[in-house]
């Protein structure tokens, strides 16, 4: 790279450009479309038309597609007509169709509607106006059913009564198609008949929500014909669901995808992982795509209701086809469009309250002040025991506190009814041509934490037009506002920036050492560590505004009925803005001599993506079905971004005028602003990929997929990546010998294999070159100033690659009772290797962090069931049940070698919430997630010690008998154990008691042995009931909350504690005496159970790994829908439903924190399962109507 | 389509700056030459263990505390383990900046600016390139001297496939440096050409700097192989190359010339007030920024004792004086040695009262003296002094005398004149104290070269590697040894020095060290008289003073036997290995010795 920094632009411009030449091409394929929509829409049914020496019909297809008109004639009637011509200039249609059939034994009729019906002269049929209705098992008028006449286009539709009319030839055998959307289609002889009344009977599939069309990426295949393995959701699994977004709505759905709601903060992040997730370093999200469109966090960004189809391609065989991006699985999503009918005008709306579910009990206002006596008083001097007196009062008069007032600070902080409200209105339509459909959402979310909440805001347009039969067109446009507030209690940084502690911690009444607890006292904060909640949620405020804009367009051109070319162009911008506050009661202003700090950070990001595919469909010799597909894409982002940081504001300065005047900054002497930053990146990509399919009669069926990808994140020379896969199905069910055994109860049988390969490349940017930054970290004292240096921070590796998993997948799907029920079992085994890791390298090199480079390596193998049953389905009643289970057993299969060559086999890591504390082990052949730590043992007691009495002080010294545990350096600060200390297990061998790093083990796993959900929807009469579960078994959680508030961290004064440490080791006879006798102080802790607090650092132990199995029932909501009889009534109203939900109704688990799903430590994927400071989970209790019109 | 889709690959972000775009520009050059001398200073750099804890134990201080191998007083006491805390983290910041150090060595000859440059560019291209091969030079100088034969690698690790090598002769490496270095003394202008305070490296101090270099190289080494401290058959050739460098900065007294106020070089170290006109500090490595990478502690980890409660805030007590070297120093003649040693501390109602013998301070740094007063800051932006003036004379002296013989056998100026010079300016005042220069090569090398430097540089990191080079360690060793127990016992030179001294606190002036001890009021005369007569000899004090144990402090097992305790001649002139270090280079094996 000789060139300097503007020639760099212009070389970045022209590629732009190039973007830009790309999707000119589909421009002018969509102006041409749409100039002929118009032309028609113009010339109606006035034609114009032009044709020498073609076939009739020909000319007849020609007058179709240029007017309203349709044909109706026998084939054979018309291929014996010879060549002809024929010049109109914008005359009836009666001119062209003289001109067409004169010296032809043809003739022909117009219909009432715009039919032409073409007979041989002499044998003209005689119209038949029919009517008819059609109903529901029940009775109910169905509106919008389409009829069709069997081997012609022409049909009709029912009106909101369920009633039809239509005109039919009166010769031959007319059969009516009857088709209408959850029901079965009907083929009707009308016969003689002239008055029809036609009931729709449901369809079992249907009823069970089964998609019948899977997205599979860059096309679609009918169900039947699918070779992977793939888990699907339709807009009817979700739309019952008033979450506020749709991966909420996903949570234990499908077999095998686990959805993980990070904590309870409005906005937090939903994990979302198939099949565990391969990669130990970097991102393990899967792709989105949405209407072929790559979009981040899609399912935030889209509520439930806009979603026609999820399709989660699972095996690394179906994701190939996204090649570098499909190592962690694909979720397809498809949004409604419109389709042919009268406008529909929904509105669907809801509100409730959420609440929190639980609190974390602590210690109550009298045993806080035994509590507090207790370490005021244990060895200590008599200007500390003295200090608690002055606070609290003497010993004896400390029962007072039996009836102070208690502050729980968790409910003022979380306990609040939080309301919440969601609207939804939907406009949908469209004619024969062209749909469209319009959704707006808009969410206003109170959060149960003060100064918290949720708003956004959904606008979504869709638009498909059919020009012609070859060509047609559509474009999305998406507008997604969010405003996230409120900092929330987690922080993946240090300890300092993570609040929970406040509300568990900050002295439970109003009183003692502090003046108010309602005052901020800055002597009181240092002597504590802590400020109250309530203050400090008022001090520390975030408000995280976001805009995304995804549009897309798309078109496609049929050149031949086999050969379809297709592009899409898309352009998606993120604009995003935070804007944090920090009063003068906040730590960090505290640190920044008491003036308040605003942080104004802003980052936009813009990803361009085109896609051009050409597909061809052929049958050959009747039974082989052939279609291939090749494509090209390009994939380009660039994101930017500005932080300013703006130090020493005014003390009174409110957080609205902090962020519009950041000059009225009043510096003192001597300090300085810290400077703004800024930064750029960007990455491309470009892709060629494949795909062949293949299927013998439907029932063998093969599926080979080719990608090759070049991404800029990766040297020149190992850019390009290839990812092959292949699939192969065997519907056993249509093989003649299953057909002949007549096995009634058996619908459907379809084995499937599949192997493939793809990659990961959500991987940072830059990481083969070496960069210079810039750092005040790399800067120099030249004189009393720091100049800012360059340095390489780290040490580039031109060999990084992808990240490549293989998987291997073997499954089957089967049908049973009539679709009464259908299963479907998926066993995998993935294997992820050249995994980035940080190796390390000697320092000599001079980068003492190590290299990235590509040495691990992993494994997911695991077992999926699906199962989907109708288990009731009468007149008036229906219960289905959806249920699924997934087995996962991830394993690390190597982290490298060292520099001997030999294997490395296990490292430690930091989850980092309490610094240098090894609290996680990464082991090759153990799953990612083992917490490793200390095994608790208890406490010490009097008979561990061996105790001299001091016959002049009268006191009782004790020191640990040989043969017992010492943990004075692991857990107690360098203490000696007295009676009383939490005390540890020794695990390793030798005669050295003293508990060290040798005596840590693996204390469990984040990882669960099964997940899975139910869902079962039932209905009676007009009344539907939706009860959503989902599981965890196995998994345990590390409570870090547990740990941090049961130790006396520091020996911080009047820190509360969690309630079990009421019943602590008792040192303190009722009149506040010291007991120090070994008889006496063992009966008086004969009933006591909990350790004393520990002064030391926190330490992991078995204490604090909790079994995190549960149940969740998720979701329950009952709805009553008015009848369709008393809606026709209306004449308003085409859907009326209101009903009750409740969503996080319960929660079954043994798990003692807020909420066992809790992941706060996220920024890499080697620290799962960590509760620390997680926001509380609340349940939600609402209300909501479903209109449409 | 391939070359333009490779181009569309291409992406660079313009936050981030490419390798060779950087050197492409002289402001960006300048940064990543900065960015150089960042891994200088810093807790890791010579913001504290390479300031203060690797040049420990010699003559002059040691490291307070009793021993423990894992850590800062294993090194003092020369018995570091491989898993000494202290020793990983300055091992590898040393390789982190001479890293940087070869990827600008590699990359500004590159430049189109080095070579198409305007004229301007060329020269500050240049100067930059200079500046780049004496700072690796000094990271590895400072590797060699400290751990001996290491890893040496003089291209950026970047064109590097193998890190897994051995360790390459210090000669081999100390050769390399003395060529570089002569590259760049003719690239980088004189101080007042260079447009650079002493915080950058200019002319004078690359010579100095080479001159340092050559007669560590021209002195005895450690041969790793047979554990014999030994001297190259041509050493001649190396003190020739000192004394010329050192010759062509005494010819330039416009640039560089004694401060001739000793107290001065060092307060002008401490805030952006100088108080050293002359330039003797050639170049310090520049702290500043209140953080542990960019700042030093010094002040705060070593230098004269503050208790935190007093106004100025916590700071010294990190270095103790050996007890002897007090008495090393003319009793009233040189003004060097209430500078060097900080015989008092300020206590927590800020008033100064005097230490124990056996629990003096360096006294060259004070937080008093810096800007950062009263706070519970570690970091007082105090720079650390690398090369002064007066050893040029001194390191000129040194080589004139190998030379040619003898102090005075050859040209002018002579050895015997430089050394005057320096300490002339010592006994300022009272220059009839002043020892006259020996006359013979033996004793001008015992008596005005080992002992002079001992006086001049004490508390600045130079005097442990003196003592290598000489071979003079273990000699030193028994020596001090020897001294201390006729300290501790009042005999031999010792005879007059008191068990006790009875003292008040007094007031703590700010004014001159040397009248600042003077002003204490000590039973039986004044300081300089008190602390030389045998006074009462009773625990107890006379009434209104403090007794102030002086001889009676030294202790036996510390202060006598644990001085050098470990030291082994033929081993423990260098660190181990650390177990980090030998578990990622298989091509390493430890130390021998340890």
């Amino acid at each position: 790279m000789k060139k300097n920094v503007y020639r760099t632009t212009n070389v970045r411009l022209q590629c732009f450009l190039k973007i830009l030449m790309i999707s000119k091409c589909i421009l002018i394929l969509v102006l041409v479309g749409s100039l002929q929509a118009f032309s028609k829409g113009y010339s109606q049914n006035r034609i114009s038309i032009s044709l020498k020496n073609v076939s009739l019909k020909k000319a007849l297809k020609e007058i179709e597609r240029k007017t309203d008109y349709r044909f109706v004639y026998n084939d054979d009637l018309l291929n014996a007509i010879p060549e002809t011509s024929v010049d109109v200039n914008d005359g009836t249609l009666n001119d062209a169709m003289d001109k067409l059939l004169t010296n032809t034994p043809l003739t022909y009729r117009v219909t009432d509607n715009n039919l032409v019906v073409i007979s041989a002269k002499g044998k003209e049929m005689q119209d038949i106006a029919i009517n008819g209705t059609v109903t529901d098992s029940k009775g109910e008028a169905l509106p919008g059913v389409t009829i069709k006449i069997k081997g012609t286009g022409n049909g009709t539709a029912t009106d909101v009564n369920g009633k039809f009319k239509l005109n039919i030839p009166s010769t031959g055998n007319v059969v009516l198609v009857v088709t209408y959307i959850g029901f079965k289609t009907q083929e009707i002889n009308v016969g003689s008949k002239t008055q029809l009344s036609i009931v729709m009977k449901e369809d079992d599939a249907k009823l069970l929500n089964e998609v019948n069309i899977v997205n599979i990426g860059y096309g679609t295949v009918s169900k039947d014909a699918v070779t992977g393995s793939v888990s699907s959701v339709s807009s009817k699994d979700i739309k019952d669901f008033p979450v506020a977004t749709a991966a909420q709505a996903l949570a234990g759905k499908l077999a095998g995808v686990t959805v993980t709601t990070t904590e309870g903060k409005p906005g937090a992040e939903i994990q979302i992982r198939v099949r565990g997730g391969g990669s130990l370093t970097q991102d393990n999200s899967p792709l989105y795509i949405v209407d072929g469109v790559q979009v981040d966090n899609a399912l935030s960004l889209i509520s439930p209701q806009e979603i026609q189809s999820i399709d989660v391609l699972k095996d690394v065989a179906s994701t190939a086809i996204y090649g570098a991006r499909g190592a962690n699985g694909v979720v397809l999503i498809t949004t409604k469009s419109g389709h042919e009918s009268r406008t529909i005008v929904s509105f669907s709306a809801y509100g409730g309250v959420n609440k929190i579910v639980n609190e974390l009990p602590v210690l109550n206002p009298y045993d806080f002040v035994q509590y507090q006596y207790q370490i005021t008083n244990y060895n200590t001097t008599q200007l500390q025991k003295d200090a608690f007196t002055k606070s609290y009062g003497v010993y004896s008069d400390l029962g007072i506190y039996k009836n102070v007032q208690f502050r729980d600070w968790q409910s003022e902080v979380f306990g609040h009814n939080a309301e919440s409200y969601t609207q939804n209105l939907n406009i949908t339509g469209g004619n024969k041509g062209s749909s469209f459909n319009f959704t707006l959402n808009n969410t206003n979310q109170d959060g149960i934490m003060l100064q918290s909440g949720y708003k956004r805001t959904f606008a979504s347009f869709r638009f498909d037009n059919n020009a012609s039969d070859k060509f047609r067109f559509g474009f999305n446009v998406r507008y997604s506002r969010q405003e996230i507030d409120g900092v929330g209690t987690s922080n993946t940084g240090s300890q300092g920036n993570n609040y929970l502690r406040n509300s568990v911690r900050y002295i439970p009444f109003d009183g003692g050492s502090s003046a108010s607890v309602d005052i901020f006292d800055p002597n009181y904060a240092n002597l504590t560590n802590l400020t109250s909640p309530v203050i400090l949620a008022n001090n520390v405020l975030n408000y995280a505004y976001k805009n995304d804009i995804i549009t897309s367009l798309n078109a496609a051109y049929r050149i031949t009925n086999k050969l379809t070319v297709q592009s899409i162009l898309a352009v998606t911008a993120t604009d995003n803005r935070t804007n944090s506050f920090n009063g003068t009661a906040s730590p960090v202003a505290r640190q920044n001599n008491n003036q308040p700090i605003s942080v104004i950070a802003t980052g936009n990001a813009l990803n361009i993506l085109n896609t051009n595919t050409i597909s061809y469909n052929n049958t050959f010799s009747k039974f082989h079905h052939l279609s291939l597909l090749a494509g090209e894409e390009t994939n380009q982002t660039s994101s930017k971004a500005v932080s300013i940081t703006t130090k020493y504001l005014p003390v009174d300065i409110t957080p609205e005028q902090a962020f519009s005047g950041i000059q009225s900054a009043q510096i003192p002497s001597g300090l300085a602003e810290d400077l703004p930053t800024s930064g750029e990146s960007g990455f491309r990509l470009f892709s060629l990929f494949g795909r062949a399919s293949y299927d013998y009669k439907g029932k063998y069926l093969a599926t080979f997929t080719y990608r090759a990808d070049a991404s800029s994140l990766f040297a020149p020379d190992k850019r390009i990546g290839y990812f092959p896969s292949g699939q192969l199905a065997w519907r056993v069910s249509d093989e003649d010998f299953v057909k002949n055994a007549k096995l009634d109860w058996l619908d459907n049988f379809k084995l499937r294999v599949s192997y493939g390969a793809g990659g990961n490349n959500r991987i940072g940017t830059d990481l083969y070159k070496t960069l210079f930054a810039t750092s005040t970290n790399y800067g120099y004292a030249v004189g009393e100033a720091i100049t800012p240096g360059l340095a390489a921070p780290a040490l580039a590796n031109p060999n990084i690659k992808w990240e490549t998993t293989i998987s291997r997948n073997l499954g089957f799907d089967i049908g049973l009772f009539h679709s009464r029920l259908n299963a479907s079992v998926d066993l995998y085994s993935n294997t992820t290797h050249d995994l980035l890791l940080q190796a390390q390298i000697p320092v000599t090199s001079g980068y003492p962090n190590g290299q990235i480079q590509n040495i691990g390596k992993t494994s997911n193998t695991g077992v999926e069931v699906q199962l989907n049953g109708v288990v009731v389905n009468s007149k008036s009643f229906t219960y289905s049940a959806n249920f699924n289970i997934a087995f996962n057993r991830n394993k690390i299969e190597s982290l490298g070698n060292d520099p001997y060559g030999n294997p490395i086999s296990s490292t430690l890591r930091q989850s980092g919430w309490v610094n240098s504390l090894n609290d996680f082990s990464l082991t090759v052949g153990q799953p990612v997630g083992q917490f490793y730590g200390y095994v608790a043992d208890g406490r010490y007691e009097v008979s561990d010690f061996n105790a001299v009495l001091n016959t002049t002080t009268n006191t009782w010294t004790y020191t640990l008998k040989s043969g017992i545990p010492n943990d004075a350096s692991a857990a107690l600060g360098n203490k000696q154990p007295q009676p009383g200390d939490m005390k540890l297990k020794k695990l390793s061998d030798g005669t050295d008691m003293n508990i060290s790093d040798a005596d840590r083990t693996v204390l469990g796993s984040a990882q669960p042995k099964f997940t899975g959900g139910l869902t079962q929807n039932l209905s009676y009469k007009n009344f539907d009931l939706n009860i959503s579960v989902n599981f965890s078994y196995g998994n345990q959680v590390y409570n870090a909350n547990k740990t941090e508030f049961t130790t006396n961290y520091n020996g911080y004064l009047d820190n509360n504690m969690l309630a079990v440490v009421a019943n602590r080791w008792k040192m303190f006879d009722n009149n506040g005496v010291r007991v120090t006798d070994p008889t006496q102080l063992a009966a008086m802790n004969e009933n006591t159970t909990f350790w004393t607090p520990s002064v030391g650092n926190y330490t992991l132990t078995s204490y604090a790994i909790e079994d995190g199995s549960f149940l969740r029932i998720n979701n329950v909501t009952l709805g009553y829908s008015l009848p369709k009889s008393f809606l026709n009534r209306t004449k308003v109203f085409s859907k009326f439903r209101v009903y009750a939900t409740v969503n996080n109704l319960y929660t079954i688990t043994g798990y003692s924190g807020y909420d066992p799903e809790a992941n706060t430590r996220r920024s890499t994927p080697l620290t799962p399962g960590v509760d620390y400071a997680a926001y509380p989970r609340s349940r939600y209790i609402l209300a909501g109507v479903d209109v449409s019109f | 389509m391939l070359p333009s889709c490779k181009k569309y690959l291409d992406v660079t972000s313009n936050a981030t700056i490419d390798q060779s775009t950087g050197f492409a520009s002289a402001s960006y050059t300048n940064s990543a030459l900065i960015g150089v001398y960042n891994q200088l200073i810093g807790d890791n750099g010579y913001g504290n263990r390479l300031s203060c804890l690797y040049p420990l134990s010699a003559d002059d201080f040691k490291t307070s505390g009793s021993y423990s191998p894992v850590d800062r007083r294993g090194i003092s006491l020369y018995g570091a383990s491989a898993d000494n805390t202290d020793l990983v983290n300055p091992f590898s910041q040393l390789y982190v900046g001479a890293e940087r150090a070869n990827i600008c060595v590699k990359g500004i000859p590159l430049s189109p600016l080095y070579t198409a440059g305007s004229a301007a560019d060329q020269a500050a291209m240049k100067k930059y390139y200079g500046e780049a091969l004496t700072l690796r030079a000094i990271f590895y100088f400072e590797l060699v001297r400290n751990w001996g034969d290491v890893v040496a690698n003089f291209v950026p690790s970047a064109d590097v496939t193998v890190f897994d090598v051995p360790a390459t002769d210090k000669k081999v490496i100390l050769d390399q440096l003395i060529s570089d270095l002569k590259i760049a003394e003719d690239l980088v202008p004189w101080r007042t050409e260079s447009g650079y305070t002493d915080t950058r490296l200019t002319k004078g101090a690359i010579k100095g700097l080479r001159a340092r270099i050559a007669l560590f190289r021209g002195g005895y080494l450690l041969n790793e192989t047979t554990h014999v401290d030994e001297r190259s058959s041509n050493y001649l050739d190396y003190y020739k190359i000192a004394m010329a460098e050192c010759a062509d900065v005494m010819a330039r007294r416009d640039q560089h010339d004694l401060n001739p106020v000793y107290e001065n070089i060092f307060k002008s170290l401490h805030s952006a007030t100088r108080y050293d006109d002359k330039n003797e500090l050639m170049f310090e490595i520049g702290a500043y920024g209140g953080n542990a990478t960019t700042d030093s502690k010094l002040g705060y980890y070593n230098g004269v004792r503050f208790n935190a409660s007093s106004t100025f805030g916590q700071g010294g007590g990190g270095m103790n004086a050996i007890p002897t070297y007090f008495y090393e120093f003319d009793q009233l003649g040189d003004c060097r040695r209430d500078v060097t040693i900080g015989s008092w501390q300020i206590d927590a109602t800020s008033l100064k009262s005097l230490n124990a013998l056996n629990n003096q301070t360096d006294g060259k740094f004070r937080r008093s003296w810096s800007i950062v007063i009263g706070t519970p800051a570690q970091n007082f932006g105090i720079n650390w002094p690398i090369l002064r003036f007066s050893d040029i004379l001194l390191m000129y002296a040194e080589a004139y005398n190998e030379v040619y013989g003898g102090p005075t056998a050859g040209p002018a100026p002579t050895a015997a004149s430089a050394v005057l010079e320096v300490r002339s300016r010592a006994f300022v005042g009272n220059l009839s104290r002043m020892p006259v220069p020996a006359a013979d090569h033996d004793n001008f090398f015992t008596q005005d070269i080992v002992k002079e430097r001992l006086l001049e540089f004490g508390g600045e990191g130079v005097r442990k590697y003196d003592l290598i080079r000489w071979h003079l360690m273990a000699a030193k060793k028994a020596e001090t040894q020897a001294k201390l127990v006729q300290l501790q016992a009042g005999t031999g030179p010792y005879v007059n020095v008191p068990n006790y001294v009875y003292a008040k606190t007094a007031t703590y002036n700010q004014t001159a060290s040397v009248a600042e001890l003077q002003s204490f009021d000590t039973y039986g005369g004044a300081p300089s008289t008190a602390m030389f007569q045998p006074g009462l000899g009773t625990s107890a004090a006379p009434t209104g003073y403090t007794t102030i144990n002086w001889r009676a402090s030294i202790n036996t097992t510390n202060d006598i036997n644990g001085f050098m305790q470990y030291f082994v001649e033929g081993s423990r002139e260098v660190f181990p290995w650390t177990t980090s270090v030998m578990l990622l280079n298989t091509k390493l094996t430890q130390k021998y010795g340890y």
